[in-house]
């Protein structure tokens, strides 16, 4: 893969009001990059500064910036890298009703009332023959079928990723059937499976380990020059992005949540093998211009 | 801190499969000095479906069935109003030596202290999930502190805030527990590991949203052993607060220090100052799920078990807490 076809995504943390340097820099912030008007402009300008796409968890928030852009004729050609679940409202929802089994109930009752076909073939097949596997395709297709609703059928789904504490977990449990699952099903459906990941080396041996066929499996985990957030360290990560070759890799948390400059940022990137793409995080128009543009020159 | 653990791995337990279960149990497979044997939840629905997702590992449903199964530790992750049922049954069936139960410890001071007496007879290793102490940025302030970096503490103010139930009117919404026990806790216990043991001066409690349960509290808590004195806000209807955040500032005799979940920030009064976040801290891991801190509140309880070294905060520790939690509970109904 050469240098010039890193794909630069625009990152959707700030529109969920997100620092993972510091919370109290988010307060601070405002909520102007949640408003999805506001959202949505920042995106188009990074697209006119050289972003490729967008990679979003999947929100009411996001959703809505969606439907604006796709309003505005300003969809088309534009990459999408989504993300389910939504961990954060899960887990609140999940402090608000009392535990996982009010939560069930709840994404269960708005499965059923999403009228995706697939999503309730599949669910019914999950709860009646407790089968896990069903669950997680009847939930892969209520997610899908909600960004189709708000992007429209035509939008460009380049793939779907698990949620970093839904692979994670389900990396430390051993759960093997669940990545062969996803990967197969997701597949079938003519989009590239994904993971979002905190542990990208342990994945990477995993996948592996288990006879997993990762060819154009979309991986995003952390790549910073301070090694932020690389786990176990910088250097095995490093070690696995060299061994690998199938795996499209995206770079996030790249500034280090704000610690580090786009120079050093992208300085690093550029010197790494196998850096299929990278995601950064914007919440000003003058920042979404400098950001892309420079990044765009320096890497290509 | 970086623990070793061998490949010698503990045979573990977790009782109780919510989010805190799963974070452990997850934890507990993937770090090489331990080995889950086994899940307890008493969901059927859940039940059925952990037997059929977790392959090699035991799924039952009463913490009696952990009986025979040869533990080592067992992890107690229920609500907090089984906390002390179930560690209960542990110790007194000696069901496994080690044991690590989620906080608070117990959901009333006399439970906690039974039940940390029942721990001395079992003999291993017991804790309690106090996950700040080890957040590398808690972690860095009690060291500053230790070293007197801002001089001798004149007084410090803690703020333990959420969004949990922000912004919840008119949506059906329910809590196991209430905010002193969910957050309150863990700004008691950093607020014991920093400055000592405390008495309650005064408390306000409310409940807000008809859950049964307080929903904020403010509160005054003087040091038994030195001339200072803490104020606390703890709530979880504030805006602004995306994931729980404790926050304490500290004002000493030479500067002021101020730590939360994220950085430390010491200003001098010589006019230094300097602040570090989690990248300045080493905040790496084995593996990361959730936060890093959780690993590293994991890796350290199985080395204590491992070596039998006393892991903090234990039982003894845990219950104090709880005895302040109810001192304010009690403080506040009183007449003003």
């Amino acid at each position: 893969m050469t240098i010039r076809s890193k794909v630069l995504l625009v990152g959707d943390n700030p529109f969920h009001n997100i620092s993972h340097l510091s919370q109290s820099r988010a307060r601070e912030r405002g909520a102007n990059p949640c408003d999805p008007e506001y959202a949505a402009r920042l995106i188009e300008v990074a697209v006119e500064n050289g972003a490729d796409g967008f990679m979003f968890s999947i929100s009411q928030t996001t959703l809505e910036i969606l439907r604006i852009l796709r309003d505005r004729g300003r969809l088309s050609g534009l990459r999408l890298y989504a993300i389910a679940p939504y961990a954060y409202e899960y887990v609140r929802l999940a402090s608000q009703l009392g535990g996982i089994p009010g939560l069930a109930k709840k994404v269960g009752g708005e499965i059923l009332t999403s009228r995706n076909a697939s999503a309730l073939r599949f669910g019914l097949k999950g709860v009646l023959q407790t089968n896990p596997e069903a669950l997680l395709k009847a939930y892969v297709s209520y997610e899908l079928s909600r960004v189709k609703a708000y992007a429209g059928k035509k939008a460009r789904v380049e793939t779907l990723m698990l949620h970093q504490v839904v692979t994670d977990l389900a990396l430390a449990l051993g759960m093997s059937w669940l990545f062969k699952a996803y990967v197969e099903f997701l597949r079938d459906l003519r989009i590239a499976p994904g993971f979002n990941t905190g542990n990208f080396a342990f994945l990477v041996n995993k996948l592996d380990e288990w006879g997993i066929d990762s060819k154009k499996t979309v991986v995003a985990a952390p790549f910073n020059r301070v090694g932020f957030q690389m786990t176990p360290s910088p250097e095995e990560c490093e070690e696995a992005l060299k061994r690998n070759s199938t795996l499209t890799v995206v770079a996030i948390s790249v500034l280090a949540s704000g610690y580090l400059t786009l120079v050093e940022a992208a300085e690093y990137l550029r010197d790494l093998p196998n850096i299929a793409g990278l995601s950064v995080g914007i919440s000003k128009e003058k920042h979404a211009k400098e950001t892309f543009r420079l990044i765009r020159q320096m890497l290509g | 801190m970086v623990y070793i653990l061998d490949d010698e791995a503990l045979r573990v337990a977790v009782v109780g499969m919510g989010k805190m279960g799963l974070l452990h149990a997850g934890l507990l497979n993937v770090l090489p000095g331990a080995r889950l044997v086994a899940v307890c939840e008493k969901n059927r629905l859940m039940r059925r479906f952990l037997a059929r997702m977790l392959r090699n590992v035991h799924v039952v449903d009463d913490v009696y069935a952990l009986e025979d199964m040869d533990l080592d530790a067992v992890y107690v992750t229920t609500p907090i109003y089984a906390h002390y049922a179930v560690a209960h049954a542990v110790a007194g069936q000696k069901l496994a030596r080690h044991m690590f139960v989620e906080k608070p410890l117990t959901a009333c001071y006399s439970d906690s202290r039974r039940l940390s007496e029942e721990a001395h007879v079992l003999g291993g290793v017991n804790m309690v999930g106090y996950l700040r102490r080890f957040m590398v940025t808690f972690m860095h302030a009690k060291k500053l502190l230790d070293r007197d970096a801002v001089g001798r503490v004149e007084a410090f103010k803690v703020e333990a805030y959420s969004s949990d139930f922000h912004d919840v009117a008119g949506k059906a919404v329910k809590a196991n527990s209430g905010v002193l026990a969910e957050l309150g806790s863990y700004a008691v216990d950093v607020a014991r590991w920093y400055f000592g043991d405390f008495i309650v001066e005064s408390a306000f409690v409310e409940s807000r949203l008809n859950m049964g349960v307080e929903d904020a509290a403010s509160f005054r808590l003087k040091s038994v052993k030195h001339q200072l004195t803490g104020e606390f806000q703890v709530s979880w209807c504030v805006p602004g607060y995306r994931l729980p955040q404790v926050t304490v500032k500290i004002k000493g005799s030479r500067g002021t220090l101020e730590v939360d979940d994220d950085e430390v920030r010491v200003e001098k009064q010589d006019g230094e100052a300097k602040v570090w976040y989690r990248p300045d801290l080493h905040d790496t891991v084995d593996y990361w799920l959730g936060a890093p801190e959780y690993c590293r509140e994991d890796a350290y309880f199985l080395h204590a078990a491992k070596t039998g070294e006393t892991a903090t905060p234990n039982f003894d520790e845990a219950a104090e807490v709880d005895k302040l939690l109810e001192e304010i509970r009690h403080k506040a109904r009183e007449p003003s």
